[in-house]
């Protein structure tokens, strides 16, 4: 499942990884990975404590690495003062952060209340100001910082716009936590592409940008292990000269206007994307 | 059957539709109405049943119009906040919020000005007392909390929790929710709302989630409680098949 490498690699072994957001989706994927290369994992999730419990015991037992699995939600910055004492307390430093949750409303951005654009910053960028505050005196040498972003931190999607304003916002935290952090810390954001997952369905035209992806990707939606192997080099010492970057896991989707002419007559009319999804 | 454009019978149709949207929702609403959505009604059973399965669920406070295009985008941003949970436009990320929003929302804690590096993460001890933080060891865990349970579990009572799922995020009266009817084509159930019951679901029985599972393969409410029943008899049940 993890790492397409012919001999299986140990870069993690000993490190410990906290993830937000690891109860399902990418954050599952990648901290499955993590443990196969030995790390001990802090897993995490809110609403989802089955899930995340479950992870646990299995990395618990296949694993190298030890897994304590902790819901709370990484929206208020208490939860995360108390997410560093307990890393404090059983592991006694952190070597790498994935902040993966997400959070926030499918909106356009004229329909959004505030409060609904707050979840969706307290959960993307408040929760990574509080990571960096609370875990900074907890960070060794050559740690790594991950952001999981996505496209729609760039470029506009239907419903997308007060989330990708939270994800570019976090964007740009992480290169100026690159400055501060260096050379200690690199701190850099991933922009995966889509995978199917409890999350993506959540959208409305989760079907349509499935097709639109797959299609306009030179390299296709791919498995999600393909997509955990460049978060998993971003945070290992092949990295370390890399830092306060944004690298898109795309297969080149974020690079192409018009993949193949035919493909596009072929596909459906696009009226607007609920109506396609819907049909 | 009515085509677009075409005949008189068409325009006395949405000539009764029109009026008979006015009655329900006034003439305002109407007005505002796209022209696409009042046709829907001309052609399509579907649009009535999801309608007035939302104006039912509306009248009893518990969500909000799904199709309904507002006439004011003002009006659309108030229902929105008033029923965060409400269906299509209001899709949740993540998960629905547990609770409308606040009035006003509460002003965070003023960090103090001095840096950080002095201060100290909380203990285990401080977090551990804290509600909305809850610490999984699978090392130290005597289970997953479940409860213990020997007989097998049956269709009828998983699918009440279900029932019980779905009346909560759609509104609608249990007696709507038949067993074989299709959750989206004859119910207006979106994806995300099944998704989030499904979800439900699983947490209720501490069921984890499986890599396999896509939410098509369970249109109806007898294929979801089939498939959750069997995962509890295989998964959850083992002590009762052990002597």
């Amino acid at each position: 499942m993890t790492g397409t490498g012919t001999t299986r690699r140990r870069r993690f072994a000993e490190r410990v990884v906290l993830i937000t957001g690891s109860s399902r989706g990418y954050g599952r994927a990648l901290a499955r990975a993590f443990a196969a290369e030995g790390a001990h994992l802090v897993l995490n999730s809110h609403r989802s404590a089955t899930d995340g419990r479950d992870l646990a015991s299995e990395i618990n037992r296949a694993g190298d690495g030890r897994a304590v699995y902790v819901c709370t939600d990484v929206g208020e910055e208490e939860n995360l003062r108390g997410l560093a004492g307990l890393v404090a307390d059983q592991f006694g430093r952190i070597d790498v952060i994935v902040h993966n949750a997400p959070s926030g409303f499918e909106r356009p951005v004229d329909a959004t209340t505030w409060y609904e654009f707050e979840v969706a910053m307290r959960v993307n960028t408040y929760a990574l100001i509080g990571l960096a505050r609370w875990f900074r005196p907890l960070f060794g040498e050559r740690g790594k910082f991950l952001y999981v972003s996505s496209i729609g931190a760039e470029r506009a999607l239907a419903g997308y716009g007060t989330i990708g304003a939270a994800k570019a916002a976090s964007e740009a935290l992480i290169r100026s936590l690159a400055l501060e952090w260096a050379p200690r810390v690199q701190a850099n954001t991933i922009r995966p592409n889509i995978i199917s997952s409890v999350s993506l369905r959540s959208f409305s035209w989760s079907d349509l940008l499935w097709k639109i992806t797959d299609e306009e990707s030179p390299l296709g939606i791919q498995d999600v292990s393909r997509l955990v192997d460049v978060a998993l080099w971003m945070c290992s010492p092949d990295a370390d000269y890399v830092t306060g970057q944004v690298i898109s896991a795309d297969g080149g989707f974020s690079t192409t206007m018009c993949r193949d002419g035919l493909t596009i007559q072929q596909r459906p009319p696009v009226n607007g994307a609920r109506t396609v999804v819907r049909s | 059957m009515a085509q677009n454009g075409a005949g008189p019978d068409v325009r006395a149709g949405r000539a009764a539709v029109e009026l008979s949207l006015r009655v329900l929702f006034g003439d305002e609403f109407v007005a505002g109405a796209e022209a696409s959505f009042v046709d829907s009604f001309v052609t399509s059973n579907a649009a009535w049943r999801s309608t007035l399965l939302s104006l039912w669920a509306l009248s009893k406070g518990t969500s909000s119009l799904p199709q309904a295009p507002a006439p004011d985008p003002a009006i659309a941003a108030t229902q929105a906040s008033v029923t965060p949970a409400s269906p299509a436009p209001a899709a949740l990320v993540a998960a629905p919020p547990v609770a409308a929003p606040p009035v006003a929302a509460p002003p965070v804690a003023e960090p103090p000005v001095a840096a950080p590096v002095t201060e100290v993460p909380a203990t285990a001890a401080e977090n551990g007392s804290s509600a909305g933080f809850e610490v999984f060891d699978p090392s130290t865990a005597a289970g997953d909390g479940m409860p213990e349970r020997r007989e097998p579990w049956t269709y009828e009572e998983v699918r009440a929790t279900l029932v019980a799922l779905l009346e909560e995020s759609t509104g609608y009266p249990a007696e709507v929710l038949e067993d074989d009817a299709d959750l989206e084509a004859d119910l207006a159930i979106d994806s995300v709302k099944q998704v989030e019951a499904l979800a439900g679901l699983r947490e209720r029985y501490g069921l984890a989630i499986e890599d396999s599972f896509t939410i098509r393969d369970y249109r109806t409410i007898r294929q979801a409680v089939k498939y959750m029943t069997d995962r509890l008899n295989n998964e959850r049940s083992s002590r009762a098949v052990a002597p």
